[in-house]
């Protein structure tokens, strides 16, 4: 017969992760603005900073959680533990929790702790570690127990701080009672082992070139062999910063990736939003489109939030660029589906931006962190398309308030007039885009912090079209355009007990879109008001409650003048020159506040569930919607194998859910639309399996599955207008796969395919067709390779289905002419029935700095379309639609850009 | 420099697609159809003149003409909901009675009655600003053979087609279709655009015709010796753009000019918005589309379009076709001597 027994205290693994603080914790992010990594590819060696880490003088031992040893079941309980200057722990927060008694027996025992105080350049400093508890059960014969040897064994693994990457050549010093040292490498794995030490209390020094040192104290006991796991951080930098958060708590899928990626990604020019568009689910939207199609679902039925804030457009003109400057960046997290309750309004996916928090750390000539002081920072770049600058640092006589400000200008327009003046075209306008960002932060205290924001965005084009489009010449004249929108937001984040989290965003802006040409016109200003809060409440160690609301209050004016426009699925309308005009005006406020309820519910150490529920209401529509969802992942394998060693990890997951979007504004309007109609519903289903194959390598493969319901579709009206009503169906399905080799100091890449199928069926009477951007295949693979001397090489290649157009019909008359316009109308055959050739493009990018005692210059080359395929972006015919070619898409695109940061 | 310029500009936007221009005439081709009120009353009949040109290598062959009406009010004042409509025809249109409702015009002129319920059968707009209207569809066809009933029937498309003497149906080139859209209002009226002359070459002169003058009027040879400014230079190439190009317009009267009552209703200072068409039988146009008066900004003088002579001497005819985006619309035509 067997039973268990818990091992001794010291069979807890500590884990240290220094992180770089003083009196405060910045982010990686913003150890970094520039990429968050080494510049160059051989790890840059600094001088070695005068650090020594706090060492634990007193261990205080957590008592077993008698239930979960009954159960047999074991934990690791990672706690952020605060140190002060005279080693004392001040707090003890559980970062990863393991539920079933763990947390609060392992926070109780490390309250207890002492330590020797963290020093740098010999001065005692506050600091906060990472310190993994762990709880494991051996497994003890009852019968006959061996005589118990005299010594024991002292191993290991070592990685790289904030990741799973295995650190190979650390050495590890391991000094025992008697001072006598013993000394051992790192492995490939970054295992290590020394075997027959004597009980006792032993040092445990790691060190590495390139990274910051690591001093643990561990003990040995008789007959036992203890492992512990340490993380060294680099030098200098932070290695990586996640964007896209890691496993995700809430919801089936958030994309991963690191700031080093996005800002190297090739053919995106750096661009942080741009870079979604590389991972799996996300179809490439045509020509120079900036749209942000996600699972087979249309545009619109996207969101994406700034901090908490709906946001009406993401991209500047074309989608050259994101309106939030990748530098100003904490993270993205992207959510291709089956998304949290904490989002509503939309049926498609989430993209929701945080801004990072100002940089403050100091750094001396070499790079080397200086601890105590706050320093200011800076940079300014230009390319071809826009210039940009961000200061951020200490506001003056604070220590906890920082400020960062950014701007950004696109001086197209610049260059491009007189090129186009030069070339007698007959438009010689460029658009013309700037963007600005101002933060205020004060970090109050570790768990409490409060933010004033300020961002918006312009973009505008005015011109006049004197050579009017032939194929309808109602595109002509005074033609402008223009899309604005400013928030200011207020983001405070606080722990308010030990089990109660809240976080708190308020805003206000305005949001204007206008467009006109000739006679039609579109003017929309919104003033929202927005509120966001959420209580995060942890009933026990297995399950927290998140409640929250969101709350729209929107004042808004819009005017429309234009004929109604066609749907897809109708005939074409013929050209819009001498269509008559419809005219409406709205001055209202929408509401649409919103409630959800979610559960945390971690019913085994393998299982977590997450029901939610969440209730909307838009006054816009008169609709109240209920969206309940569940998700769930299942740790198939753990990090650590049964018998103790280290493994990969294999997640199974999936989730199912209901979601709703309130009709499209036209849609309800009285002149356009119909009033009374109801929200768009879809339902998700996801299932997938997240597996480490190796050290660096994960493969992500997901199934899913968007039942579309209730959709507004729309048929001609006896009025002059057309009749709403919630009549059309669809559904989407796919597969997605992501190979990724995780970054690290040299490379990062992956291979990113993505199989789908998205149907619409507009009306119960008409055919199931494709969905407009129904991309059947995209494959994507990426790679950056750091080449050493600041040399830096990345390439990206895609393929992927091509686009699908609607073609005139075969037989006969391709076109009727409309006389009164002097253009044709076409004849149109099955909506988007003809699949466009394959897309396929290769980008390179090559980047080098070079690092001066004060600042740092970098240039990028960034080449899209290297081979200058001529890729099929559209079907165009003649006058008459009685020939027809393709539309070809931007040939090769050099972008050259130079930038200078302090 | 220039050609960096262009190059520049190309790369950043993308090459054009090299289609036969639509201002060029090699084909059959109906131009503009202009209607004596482009805004009627109810119960008003209503004239409607077919401009059309045959720049085929086949010039002088007989070309059907053909009206069809009887479409008053379809679904969402959409042209496509009046096709159905035309099942009931004849397998030979031409020649035999139209069914009830429907009526059938040959020539280049064609009249037809609005009926007197044309707004009272039409759903109010919802939108409030408008005045109440009605609108009527009238269909054409212009056909080099022989026009009879569509095979695959009304539903499959226009509910004619066009056949050559060896029964082939006969595309794009050779067969044109189209439709017109008469808006009647109890008030409102909106009278055609004006054209007074024409300019050449930066001197007026005097075109061959304009609106109902041209219907079937043969093409006169200008008289180089009494009229120089009509006469010019052959190019190397035909239509080549780098040829001395020569610009051209019709002379439009700036006080035809109205303002869009029903924006002006809503308070807002509109006006038409209008445009010329350009044709030319021969040579190159550098534009085939130009604006003539913009809504908000006004008039635009600078709407003429320039010539490239073709490389054989001969006549070439110029059309160009005046409209507004209420229907309206007036033409000239101007023939040329190339020597």
């Amino acid at each position: 017969m067997k039973v268990t027994t818990p091992l001794p205290w010291f069979s807890a693994l500590a884990t240290l992760l220094w992180t770089a603080w003083a009196g405060a914790q910045p982010p990686a992010a913003a150890a970094d603005a520039g990429s968050g990594a080494p510049e160059s590819g051989a790890p840059e060696s600094p001088k070695k900073p005068q650090v020594k880490m706090p060492e634990i003088q007193h261990f205080e031992s957590a008592p077993y959680p008698a239930a979960a040893q009954a159960q047999g079941m074991t934990a690791d309980v990672v706690l952020r533990l605060t140190i002060d200057a005279e080693g004392n722990v001040s707090a003890a927060d559980v970062v990863e929790p393991a539920g079933n008694g763990f947390d609060e027996a392992a926070q109780a025992a490390a309250l207890k702790f002492r330590f020797s105080p963290a020093e740098r350049d010999g001065k005692a400093v506050p600091v906060q570690i990472l310190y993994k508890y762990a709880f494991t059960l051996k497994e003890v014969e009852t019968a006959a127990p061996e005589a118990a040897p005299k010594v024991g064994n002292l191993g290991g693994r070592i990685f790289i701080a904030a990741s799973d990457v295995p650190l190979a050549g650390a050495k590890v010093m391991v000094t025992g009672p008697t001072q006598q040292s013993v000394e051992s490498l790192t492995d490939a794995q970054g295992k290590w082992e020394l075997v027959g030490l004597a009980p006792g209390s032993y040092s445990v020094q790691v060190s590495a070139s390139g990274f910051q040192g690591l001093t643990s104290k561990e003990d040995v006991t008789l007959g036992e062999a203890t492992e512990i796991t340490l993380r060294l951080a680099p030098e200098g930098k932070g290695l990586e910063v996640t964007v896209v958060g890691e496993r995700p708590p809430r919801e089936v899928t958030r994309r991963t990736l690191a700031r080093r990626e996005i800002s190297r990604i090739p053919g995106t020019n750096g661009d942080a939003l741009r870079s979604i568009q590389s991972l799996p689910g996300v179809a490439r939207p045509p020509g120079l489109a900036g749209l942000l199609i996600v699972r087979g679902s249309a545009p619109q039925d996207t969101l994406t939030f700034i901090d908490g804030t709906e946001v009406p457009i993401i991209y500047h003109f074309g989608g050259l660029s994101s309106v939030i400057p990748t530098e100003l960046l904490e993270k993205i997290d992207f959510y291709p589906g089956n998304f949290s309750a904490r989002y509503g309004l939309a049926s498609g996916g989430i993209v929701d931006v945080a801004i990072a928090r100002p940089d403050t750390a100091c750094k001396d000539k070499k790079g080397t962190p200086i601890e105590g002081e706050q320093c200011y920072h800076g940079l300014a770049q230009a390319d071809l398309i826009d210039t940009r600058f961000l200061l951020q640092g200490p506001v003056p006589n604070s220590k906890t308030w920082s400020f960062a400000a950014a701007g950004r200008r696109s001086w197209v327009d610049v260059w491009l007039k007189p090129v186009l003046e030069q070339a007698g075209a007959s438009v010689t306008s460029a658009p013309v885009y700037r963007d600005y960002q101002l933060v205020l932060h004060n970090q109050i205290d570790a768990d409490t912090s409060w933010r004033l924001q300020a961002y918006g965005s312009d973009d505008e084009l005015k011109l006049i079209i004197k050579d009017p489009s032939t194929q309808d010449p109602g595109f002509g004249g005074s033609l402008t355009f223009s899309t604005g929108f400013y928030e200011v937001q207020s983001v405070y984040k606080d722990q308010l007990t030990r089990n109660v989290r809240l976080e708190s965003m308020f805003a206000v802006g305005e949001q204007n879109i206008g467009f006109s040409l000739g006679t039609f016109l579109f003017k929309l200003k919104v003033n929202p008001i927005t509120l966001r809060n959420e209580f995060g409440f942890q009933l026990n160690p297995g399950m927290t409650l998140n409640v929250g609301m969101d709350f729209a209050l929107l004042p808004f004016e819009v005017t429309v003048r234009a004929p109604p426009p066609p749907n897809p699925g109708e005939a074409d309308p013929g050209p819009f020159a001498t269509r008559p005009s419809l005219e409406t005006y709205q001055k209202t406020t929408g509401f649409r506040p919103g409630w959800y309820t979610e559960f945390e519910w971690q019913t085994t150490q393998k299982l977590r569930l997450v029901p939610s529920v969440r209730f909307d209401y838009a006054r816009d529509s008169g609709q109240t919607d209920v969206s309940p969802r569940l998700n769930a992942r299942y740790e198939l394998t753990g990090k650590s194998n049964a018998d103790g060693s280290l493994g990969h990890q294999t997640i199974l997951k999936g989730g199912v859910g209901v979601f709703h979007q309130p009709p499209q504004f036209q849609e309800t309007d009285p002149v356009f639309g119909t009033p009374g109609i109801e929200s768009n519903r879809s339902i998700h289903y996801a299932v997938g399996v997240e597996r480490e194959l190796w050290d660096h390598v994960d493969l992500s493969i997901e199934a899913f599955y968007k039942d579309k319901q209730n959709l507004v579709s729309r048929a001609p009206g006896n009025n002059g207008t057309f009749r709403y009503d919630n009549e059309g169906r669809g559904h989407a399905m796919g597969l997605e796969t992501l190979f990724k080799y995780r970054a690290d100091s040299r490379f990062f890449g992956w291979v990113a395919y993505t199989l789908s199928r998205s149907v619409l069926r507009d009306r119960p009477e008409q055919r199931e067709r494709l969905f407009e951007f129904d991309q059947t295949h995209n494959l994507t693979m990426l790679g950056s390779y750091q080449l050493g001397r600041g040399w830096e090489f990345g390439s990206r290649f895609r393929v992927i289905s091509g686009n699908l157009a609607t073609p005139v019909v075969p037989q006969g008359l391709p076109a009727l002419y409309a006389a009164d316009a002097g253009a044709y109308a076409p004849l149109q055959a099955d909506l988007y029935s003809r699949r466009l050739p394959l897309f396929h493009q290769l980008d390179i990018r090559v980047d080098k700095r070079w690092r001066f005692d004060l600042w740092t210059l970098s240039t990028y080359l960034d080449i899209q379309n290297v081979y200058n395929n001529q890729a099929v972006e559209a079907l165009v015919y003649n006058y008459n639609f009685s020939q027809e070619s393709f539309q070809t898409g931007l040939p090769l695109i050099p972008s050259l850009g130079l930038r200078g940061e302090f | 420099m220039k050609r960096v310029a262009l190059l520049l500009a190309f790369g950043l936007m993308g090459c054009g697609i090299d289609f036969d221009p639509g201002a060029e005439v090699n084909s059959l081709r109906v131009f503009a159809v202009q209607k004596d009120h482009a805004y009627a009353r109810p119960g008003e009949a209503v004239t409607l003149r077919m401009l059309w040109g045959d720049g085929s290598k086949e010039p002088g062959r007989p070309i059907q003409r053909l009206w069809l009406s009887g479409c008053v009010n379809p679904p969402a004042d959409l042209y496509a909901g009046c096709l159905a409509s035309f099942a009931g025809l004849a397998s030979d249109p031409m020649s035999e009675a139209p069914p009830p409702g429907i009526s059938i015009g040959q020539k280049d002129e064609f009249t037809l009655k609005l009926p007197d319920d044309i707004i009272t059968t039409h759903a109010p707009s919802p939108d409030p600003s408008q005045p109440a209207f009605g609108s009527a569809f009238v269909f054409f066809a212009a056909c080099a053979g022989t026009l009879e009933l569509a095979t695959q029937g009304a539903n499959a498309g226009f509910p004619l087609e066009c056949k050559g003497a060896d029964g082939a149906l006969l595309g794009a080139d050779d067969f044109v279709a189209g439709y017109t859209q008469i808006f009647a209002y109890e008030e409102l009226r909106n009278e055609n655009p004006k054209i007074t002359s024409f300019e050449f070459n930066g001197r007026e002169v005097v075109p061959d015709c304009i609106d109902a003058a041209c219907l079937g009027l043969e093409t006169p040879a200008p008289d180089c010796e009494q009229i120089p400014a009509l006469c010019v230079a052959a190019c190397a190439k035909d239509g080549d753009l780098k040829c001395p190009d020569i610009p051209f317009r019709p002379l439009v009267d700036k006080l035809s000019v109205e303002p869009d009552a029903i924006a002006v209703n809503r308070g807002r200072n509109y006006q038409e918005q209008m445009w010329v068409n350009y044709y030319t039988d021969r040579g190159g146009l550098s534009s085939g589309v130009k604006l003539v008066n913009d809504a908000v900004s006004g008039f635009n003088d600078d709407y003429a379009t320039k010539l490239a002579a073709p490389k054989a001497p001969g006549l070439l005819r110029l059309w160009a076709v005046v409209r507004d985006n209420r229907g309206g619309s007036a033409w000239a035509r101007l023939t040329i001597s190339v020597k």
